[in-house]
């Protein structure tokens, strides 16, 4: 693969809660355009990874840059504000904020950031939710949504501002089969017809050979990343943590 | 009753001695459930005791009938039993169930690292208590301090606090309270009054009573009661609120979208109950006077008139507006801690459930502190 534009440079990133670490000197790059998973088993710290990067917590050492500004440095509320602007994040729920419409959880961002007038926003919140096909659904509550409707539209509202750069936290996560091929579908589409950057926090395993182009393997025990590469590279990986991953079996070697 | 008798009665142990060997053998038959298994668990632990210790025992169960997992806990339960005993223990042969049980569980060893919780000095948690407090602390102070920047941000520029949302949380925080302030305080006055009528009455002071429920009531129980009331109603409901988002990753979210979740979510309900509170204690401070005019006049033979004119007399302006100064004051520590338990909510429900109960006790707690502290400097301004 052609060398392209890091977006995402992470440097010795290390992450401790009280005495319990739960990520130790991890480094690795996110190019421009890919869709990069980070994978690995429960509880291995993929999710907090993911709110390292989008700076909500800060690190108890390393350096996180995206687009070339240092993210735990910029420490100030404006700085990371900034950055902030450029970034989309789904989380696991989907996180709508329950007391407000579809339509206007999507048109929040856009709100509060822009001075678009209110025809404006509306013609936007409509093509946004046209993109992750719940056109129409302006009026239903949260509560009134399906699990994989409230994905889309959380995803719908991560896409508002256009960001250049979208996280995603377990996206599959609860979804049935289809509606997660769906939803990895739409995510493929996102990144082809817009050229976003991607980083996917996962483990299924189906999600990951579909959209994954490089990916990263974090392990639960040495707090580091076991493999990096592209998913077939590790589908073919011998080490033994890799393999049980990927070929489903017990690491002792059992059944 | 019978039927759990008739199964233990059932279970059969009968103890010999392993051929050439000086091992005891524990034969059990019978069918075993989560019924009996206790009954069968101590009875063979009566066994077990009349061996001297060293002893080696073996279990040996092949003719037991179990369809749950009770025997696999009888059996690692009785190793440990057991070795605790000081008894070498062996299992001889065991029935389908418990093996499947036993192997299905022995291939999921318990995690390796052991809760440190777990074991620890008294001295230890001790320690770890005052730590957590220290931290605990610290982190109120983080909050508190960008409380204040906040608010004091959003007085230069009021364009940007979301009035509409402090519009309808005045609504809900002030105007549903009012029924209920009312009441509560027209029955506390009552009562007051009431128990103090009897001693006012001994002593021909009959006419006092306005003095007391006035001074009582603008200063202290006015602003108390609403306080209160507003810390168990509002406090906690915006604990529960917060707390619900933030579990849910809504507070992550509005920050990645750029908004300050202090702003957007804080800043509004601070300063709604700042502004209701003190009205509320008007009205508290009004029904509860109302309540010491009924039991003036229906106990005490004063007419309504007598008693508003001592109550001019009793009560100034500053009675009234050190009451309200108050409760701007406990507004701000009810909703304050209303919404910082809420945003260091952390881990489900069961962390909802914790941050509204402690909402509601910090603030309770930080009222009456707080009550304390101003009659002090009241006394020492020489304002009290």
């Amino acid at each position: 693969m052609s060398e392209r534009k890091r977006v995402i440079e992470v440097r010795d990133l290390t992450v401790r809660f009280g005495e319990k670490t739960i990520l130790e000197n991890i480094s690795f790059d996110v190019q421009e355009g890919e869709i990069f998973v980070v994978l690995g088993p429960s509880g291995c710290g993929k999710t907090t990874l993911l709110k390292h990067m989008i700076g909500l917590h800060k690190p108890a050492n390393g350096s996180i840059r995206i687009n070339g500004t240092d993210i735990v440095q910029a420490g100030d509320e404006e700085g990371t504000e900034e950055i902030l602007r450029s970034v989309g994040v789904l989380f696991q729920s989907g996180a709508l904020f329950k007391s407000m419409t579809l339509g206007e959880n999507v048109a929040m961002p856009l709100r509060e950031k822009t001075t678009l007038s209110g025809d404006m926003i509306e013609e936007i919140v409509r093509m946004k939710l046209a993109m992750v096909n719940l056109e129409g659904r302006e009026n239903l509550m949260p509560n009134e949504m399906s699990g994989g409707m409230q994905k889309r539209g959380g995803l719908a509202r991560a896409i508002a501002l256009d960001p250049a750069i979208l996280f995603f936290d377990e996206p599959s996560a609860g979804l049935d089969p289809i509606t997660s091929v769906e939803l990895d579908e739409l995510i493929l589409a996102l990144n082809k017809q817009l050229g976003t950057t991607m980083i996917v926090v996962t483990h299924e395993l189906q999600s990951i050979m579909k959209i994954a182009q490089r990916a990263i393997m974090l392990d639960n025990e040495t707090h580091g990343i076991v493999a990096e590469g592209t998913p077939d590279e590790l589908m073919a990986s011998d080490q033994p943590k890799v393999r049980a991953f990927f070929h489903r079996e017990r690491l002792d070697g059992e059944s | 009753m019978s039927k759990d008798q008739d199964q233990s009665t059932a279970v059969n142990v009968s103890v010999g001695q392993v051929e050439g060997t000086g091992r005891i053998r524990l034969q059990l038959t019978g069918p075993i459930s989560f019924a009996n298994v206790d009954k069968v668990r101590s009875r063979l632990i009566e066994e077990l005791r009349t061996l001297p210790s060293g002893q080696e025992v073996e279990l040996e169960m092949g003719g037991v009938l179990c369809r749950d997992s009770s025997t696999a806990g009888l059996v690692t339960r009785l190793e440990h039993d057991s070795t605790e005993m000081g008894l070498e223990w062996h299992l001889g042969e065991l029935d389908s169930t418990t093996r499947t049980m036993l192997a299905l569980s022995k291939g999921h060893p318990a995690h390796g690292e052991a809760d440190p919780q777990q074991d620890r000095s008294p001295i230890e948690a001790f320690g770890d208590m005052i730590l957590e407090a220290t931290a605990d602390l610290r982190v109120l102070i983080i909050f508190i301090g960008r409380v204040v920047s906040s608010l004091l941000w959003s007085l230069t520029h009021p364009g940007k606090i979301r009035w509409r949302e402090v519009a309808a949380l005045i609504q809900r925080t002030g105007a549903e309270a009012l029924p209920i302030v009312a009441l509560l305080s027209l029955l506390v006055g009552l009562v007051t009054a009431f128990s103090s009528a009897i001693q006012l009455r001994q002593f021909g002071a009959n006419i006092f009573i306005a003095d007391l429920v006035g001074i009582g009531m603008t200063r202290e129980m006015g602003p108390l009661l609403a306080a209160i009331l507003l810390t168990g109603r509002s406090g906690s409901a915006f604990a529960a609120e917060i707390g619900t988002m933030k579990i849910s990753d809504e507070v992550d979210a509005l920050t990645v979208m750029g908004i300050q979740p202090l702003d957007y979510l804080v800043l509004p309900r601070i300063l709604a109950v700042m502004l209701t509170l003190p009205l509320l204690t008007l009205f508290a401070d009004a029904a509860g006077i109302l309540g010491g005019m009924i039991i003036a006049i229906a106990s005490l033979d004063l007419t309504p008139l007598s008693f508003l004119q001592q109550l001019q007399k009793a009560i100034g302006v500053w009675d009234v507006f050190s009451g309200m100064l108050k409760a701007f004051f406990f507004g701000i520590l009810v909703a304050g801690t209303g919404c910082f338990r809420g945003m260091e909510t952390m881990g489900g429900a069961l962390g909802v459930g914790r941050s509204t109960t402690a909402s509601v006790v910090t603030g309770i707690f930080l009222i009456v502190l707080a009550d304390s502290i101003f009659v002090i400097l009241f006394h020492y301004l020489g304002v009290g």
